[in-house]
């Protein structure tokens, strides 16, 4: 089955076609999903389809299909727009269009990779490398490859067995897509240093070139020793083993390395990420394995401090004890058992006394909420044992920069749960700016503190264009739209928004924008619609709302949105809002003018012209106008009403004025007959 | 009504001008009193009417005494030109085509008065109510206008 699907422009040159309906175009005007032909393999761990070309015929592209609810990384398909980088699976084209099993799905168009996974998931078909090999197919071309990533401002964070390919010996591997899921999402914790691994999937942000050297190191390792290190652990385990060993030891254990990708693994694999080669310096194996980074080991205390279950036996596994299990943690740091253990045991006074300190500023902050107080104190205390650790908020950690990924990955304010009200509660506490503060030096936390604000304030923003769905969809600009009233349509950009609501329009609603879509339109719009889309929040209040009061909002909000494609017509669209227009005409003051808008929109609404309903409510000359008549006609009905009522009033006056002036012209003509009379006698 | 309300109602001055009137009256009498006598009989209806009327300014009586001046004059010119003598005074008052004139003259006079506020009250009235009819439609068009919602 062949599906076309919506075009979403990456480069500058496709951006420069205008909007499309969804399902009539392709992607970027050129690629077609073949549902029917499906890769199993070649997404990495993400369903992956065959595409066809209709612009150059290539029979090499596959689309790879984003994960529902979740959004596409769109720095990194920005930033790769029209980049050539060998070695790698780089996005051609992204957009949404049907998905396997009925509605709409978002697809990353790529190149097929050469050859098969190095391991595929579920598999342990994994064979030793010779080390000739895995410098020349593995480490050569993919620290060539992350290095060109690493000038783009790009990270790969996808770097697993199961998304590395390879032909045949003497061809170079090819790292896989990792561009339609969120970074680090898929990997699991043999891949990622400690401090990425703790993170939820979904949090651990971009990241650093240094995080896929790690990841390549881990691969080099797992390759050279021909399987796959620490197999039989789970996740918390291999956490655990590589904060107490290192993750060079923890993860060699008794593997036999050659010389050369011992020692090239055991800078990749050092624990602080500036200690680890950069990608460029890894493409000269040679120069690489020169390259020697003094890192003082971290000290290790005699006996270990127990929180609840896991041992301590250095400040990182005690801060990552701590973040594990706060519940333990929070009284111990509270009554300074840690500070003594650090200053005794461990040997560190600094450190101590800056928990020490910590502790006290639990006291000394007026924080209102004693439970928050505790949640700051772990923050600040994990980020002083351990300055690479994330943030530790509950039983949450995560990056700030991973904050987008996981709000997406949450839901937002329609599926609220205890996660979506931990992002909630870091944004409202500047949680980052504390983190950043305590970590010292590895970042920005004036910067951080900036960024919490600007969320704080689109969390602050009242009714529907505010909240954490605003916030989600600020951060995620390639999420689609979750309103359930899009019936499966998968709308990321502003222009699909208006065909998928004109689909999926029935006669019988009145309001076509909910919450999740007002949300996705105000991120989109950023808040230039705002104002519309508060009134939509609000129930109508009779009293004080003019008629049609939302009706109105809708329709300037559609609008608008029309006023983008001006091409289209939307005649459900129309339909609906021509209720809720016809409403609206009552705020105009003329009957006359009412009936002829009135007929008007009946007309624009059969045309499905939203636009020229617009104008024609919104029409401010116009509207001026009849205010001004309206006034004027006002007053006319009142000086007439006092006319007829002035006529009434002077009833008895004209009666009396009625009988004196006939009396009056009874006595003039009594006078003439006297003057004649008298005339008449004296000639006669 | 009592006198003394009735006294009460009198323009201010008018009891001396009612003393003055009697006194001229009184002295006419005995001057000419055949003139007086043939005026008193012709100008009895207007007597009654003067007093009878309760109209500021007695615009009946002024009217109806205009009138029947008017009626008297003929029968004056008669009596005065026949030596001004009682008994042609009598002759005349007797005269019943004389006192027929004089009478019907202000009885003439008297329903010009009730007629004329009549007939001109309903000349304005009318215009009124025509005005009156044309504002009612216009205010009615300019409601239907500006102040019916739908």
């Amino acid at each position: 089955m062949a599906v076309h699907i919506a075009p979403e422009p990456m480069a500058a040159a496709q951006s420069q076609q205008g909007p499309q309906h969804s399902s009539d175009h392709l992607i970027g005007a050129a690629y077609e999903v073949e549902l029917n032909q499906k890769l199993p393999l070649a997404g990495g761990g993400l369903p992956a389809f065959a595409v066809r070309d209709h612009r150059q015929r290539r029979s090499d592209l596959m689309a790879v299909q984003v994960a529902p609810g979740t959004s596409a990384r769109s720095v990194a398909l920005n930033a790769l727009a029209g980049i050539k980088i060998d070695h790698m699976l780089l996005p051609l084209a992204h957009g949404s269009g049907a998905a396997p099993g009925g509605g709409q799905a978002y697809y990353v168009i790529t190149t097929q990779p050469q050859g098969t996974p190095l391991l595929a998931v579920g598999t342990d078909s994994l064979r030793p490398w010779s080390e000739r090999d895995l410098l020349n197919d593995v480490l050569r071309p993919a620290a060539i490859a992350l290095d060109r990533l690493a000038n783009c401002g790009v990270t790969h964070r996808a770097i697993r067995l199961s998304n590395l390919f390879h032909a045949r010996s003497g061809q170079p591997i090819t790292l896989g897509c990792a561009w339609a899921a969120a970074p680090a999402s898929l990997q699991s914790a043999l891949f990622e240093p400690p401090y990425a691994a703790m993170c939820h999937p979904a949090g651990r942000g971009d990241g650093t070139i240094a995080d896929d050297v790690y990841a390549l190191g881990v691969l080099l390792m797992t390759l050279a020793a021909g399987r796959v290190p620490l197999a039989n652990l789970d996740n918390e385990a291999i956490i655990r083993l590589k904060l107490e060993r290192g993750s060079y030891a923890a993860l060699v254990g008794d593997i036999r390395l050659p010389p050369i990708i011992a020692e090239l693994t055991r800078g990749m694999l050092a624990e602080d990420p500036e200690h680890r080669p950069p990608p460029l310096l890894l493409a000269d194996p040679i120069m690489a394995r020169a390259r020697r980074v003094a890192a003082r080991p971290p000290q290790r205390a005699q006996r270990p401090l127990e929180i609840g279950a896991l041992p301590a036996w250095d400040s990182r596994m005690l801060g990552y004890a701590i973040a594990r299990a706060p519940e333990h943690g929070v009284p111990m740091l509270r009554s300074l058992t840690m500070e003594n253990w650090l200053r005794r045991t461990l040997g560190d006074p600094g450190l101590a006394s800056r928990i020490e300190e910590v502790v006290r500023s639990r006291v000394v902050d007026h924080v209102a909420d004693p439970t928050t107080a505790d949640l700051v104190l772990v923050a600040r205390a994990v980020a002083i044992l351990d300055p690479l650790a994330p943030l530790v908020w509950g039983d949450v950690a995560l990056f700030p920069d991973g904050i987008g990924s996981l709000l997406a990955h949450v839901g937002s304010d329609s599926t609220r749960n205890a996660l979506s009200e931990v992002i909630e509660a870091v944004i409202q506490s500047e949680a980052f700016g504390i983190w950043g503060e305590a970590r010292s030096g590895r970042c920005e936390p004036a910067e951080l503190r900036l960024d919490t604000r600007l969320h704080r304030l689109l969390l602050r923003i009242p009714g529907w264009s505010g909240g954490l769905a605003r916030l989600c969809y600020t951060l995620n600009p390639l999420l689609a739209c979750r309103s359930p009233l899009l019936g499966g349509d998968c709308v990321v950009r502003m222009h699909d928004l208006l065909p998928a609501l004109e689909r999926q329009t029935v006669a019988s609603v009145d309001f076509i924008i909910d919450r999740e879509i007002a949300a996705f339109i105000s991120a989109r719009f950023n808040g230039r619609m705002d104002a519309d889309l508060v009134i939509l929040a609000q129930n109508e209040d009779p009293d004080i709302d003019p008629p049609g009061h939302r009706g109105l909002a809708q329709l300037r909000v559609l609008g608008r949105l029309a006023s983008t494609n001006q091409a289209e017509t939307w005649p459900r669209l129309a339909a609906l809002a021509l209720r809720s227009a016809k409403l609206a005409l009552a705020q105009w003051r003329s009957r006359k003018l009412r009936t002829m808008r009135e007929q008007a929109l009946v007309a624009a609404a059969g045309h499905g012209a939203l636009v020229a309903m617009l104008t024609m409510l919104e029409d401010p000359h116009a509207r001026e106008v009849d205010g001004r008549a309206a006034l004027s006609g006002m007053e006319d009905i009142r000086a007439i009403a006092g006319e007829i009522s002035w006529l009434a009033e002077q009833r008895p006056v004209r009666a009396q004025a009625a009988r004196n002036t006939g009396q009056e012209i009874a006595a003039a003509l009594g006078v003439v007959a006297l003057a004649a009379s008298a005339v008449m006698t004296a000639l006669l | 009504m009592s006198r003394a309300a009735r006294k009460q109602q009198m323009p201010r001055g008018r009891g001396a001008s009612l003393w003055l009137l009697g006194l001229v009256c009184g002295v006419v009498l005995l001057a000419a009193t055949p003139s007086a006598l043939l005026a008193g009989v012709l100008l009895l209806p207007t007597l009654m009417v003067w007093m009878s009327d309760r109209q500021p300014g007695l615009p009946t009586a002024r009217a109806v005494l205009l009138f029947g001046l008017a009626a008297s004059c003929q029968p004056l010119d008669l009596l005065w030109r026949a030596g001004h003598r009682i008994e042609d005074a009598v002759v005349l008052v007797t005269d019943l085509r004389t006192l027929a004139i004089a009478w019907s003259a202000q009885a003439g006079g008297w329903m010009l008065t009730q007629l004329l506020p009549l007939l001109i009250g309903f000349y304005v009235e009318t215009q009124a109510s025509l005005t009156a009819q044309r504002l009612q439609k216009r205010l009615e068009n300019l409601q239907e206008e500006w102040i019916n919602p739908q």
